[in-house]
């Protein structure tokens, strides 16, 4: 914790601390873990931005905010009764500088494959949050896959399968690039076979695998 | 292709898979599907215990995947933690029969890393439908 009184960039927070994550939340809810800080209030108290799941691992709605921690007239955690967050606290939400402490929150979420928690965390931060470059790259990366049927060439690769079942023990180690059941190369480099199959210029789009 | 029982589609590609890998040093049966990163066709282990899709290291660097713009993360895999990187790449499911499907999923890929290729769920199978039929060792797929 930084020292009570001294200002702090939430960006630049060395000090943040990510609380542990229960595995168990209430049926009404329950803490997703938070960072404490010392920040820019008058009073320079330490506080806490937490996440809260609100129920079946559902985030609350705007409970990814800044509360005060950890026994505060603003907020009283519990696990039997619901979460609501106190005029007063919304006015001094300091989400536009706490980059660095929602990217470390994803991060452990995520150590712990906790992968739809992260989604909704990030899917709940407010639009003018996620313009921020790192936050812009996670919401990339934990979002959904995106699925589009395609027309392709429809190569079978039975007989490539069969040469694998009968060849692989002379190739450990190697990568193999295989068309119609047939060696094109071998090579222990993938760049290097890659780049001699460009000289080669099979008719067929060769199947790489390492063996 | 396959088909529910009030006759809608299920899966709409299939392909065949191998069923064995052959640099494990024991026997036993794997389900390796063919897929394609960016256009580069490889074999990939379908693993739906696996958080999320992996890239095997020498691939994604021949495909610059490294140097895509991700978010640094550690995973805990079968071979211990890994501190590597998430990103956005477009992966392909080849069909043999019927539809491909083209999947702009999220991969991790590390320097680290020193195994092969993984189907996971997260970030790729997650939306799409598939089944398994050992006997003839096909894997069937459809987009949601």
């Amino acid at each position: 914790m930084a020292a009570v009184g001294q200002q702090v960039q939430w960006a630049a927070e060395p000090s943040a601390r990510v609380l542990p994550i229960p595995r168990e939340t209430g049926a009404e809810g329950g803490l997703l873990g938070g960072v404490v800080h010392n920040g820019p209030r008058t009073d320079a108290r330490p506080f806490a931005h937490v996440w809260v799941l609100s129920s079946q691992s559902t985030l609350a709605r705007q409970e990814d905010t800044y509360r005060t921690w950890p026994n505060s007239p603003m907020f009283r955690l519990s696990s039997r009764s619901p979460m609501s967050l106190h005029p007063s606290a919304c006015k001094d939400l300091q989400l536009g500088s706490s980059t660095a402490a929602i990217a470390t929150m994803l991060r452990d979420l995520l150590a712990h494959d906790r992968i739809l928690a992260a989604r909704k965390l990030i899917d709940a931060l407010p639009a003018n949050q996620v313009s921020n470059a790192v936050l812009r790259r996670w919401r990339g990366v934990l979002a959904e896959p995106v699925v589009r049927r395609k027309m392709s060439e429809r190569t079978a690769r039975t007989r490539d399968f069969q040469w694998l079942r009968e060849n692989s023990c002379a190739y450990t180690g190697r990568w193999v690039a295989l068309a119609d059941g047939e060696l094109l190369a071998a090579d222990e480099s993938l760049t290097e076979l890659r780049r001699r199959l460009r000289t080669i210029a099979p008719g067929a789009k060769p199947l790489f695998h390492r063996l | 292709m396959l088909s529910r029982t009030d006759g809608s589609t299920f899966a709409a590609g299939r392909s065949t898979y191998l069923d064995a890998d052959t640099r494990l040093p024991v026997e036993g049966a794997r389900i390796l599907v063919r897929l394609e990163f960016e256009g580069v066709s490889v074999l990939a282990l379908l693993d739906t215990g696996a958080a999320w899709s992996i890239v095997n290291t020498e691939v994604a660097d021949a495909l610059g995947l490294f140097e895509k713009d991700g978010s640094q993360v550690t995973i805990s895999s079968r071979i211990g933690e890994v501190t590597g990187k998430l990103v956005r790449v477009n992966a392909t499911l080849v069909a043999e029969d019927g539809e491909a499907v083209e999947v702009e999923s999220t991969v991790f890929v590390s320097r680290d890393w020193s195994q092969g290729s993984f189907v996971g769920y997260s970030g790729l199978l997650e939306r799409i439908r598939f089944a398994i039929d050992p006997d003839s060792n096909s894997f069937f797929f459809g987009a949601l």
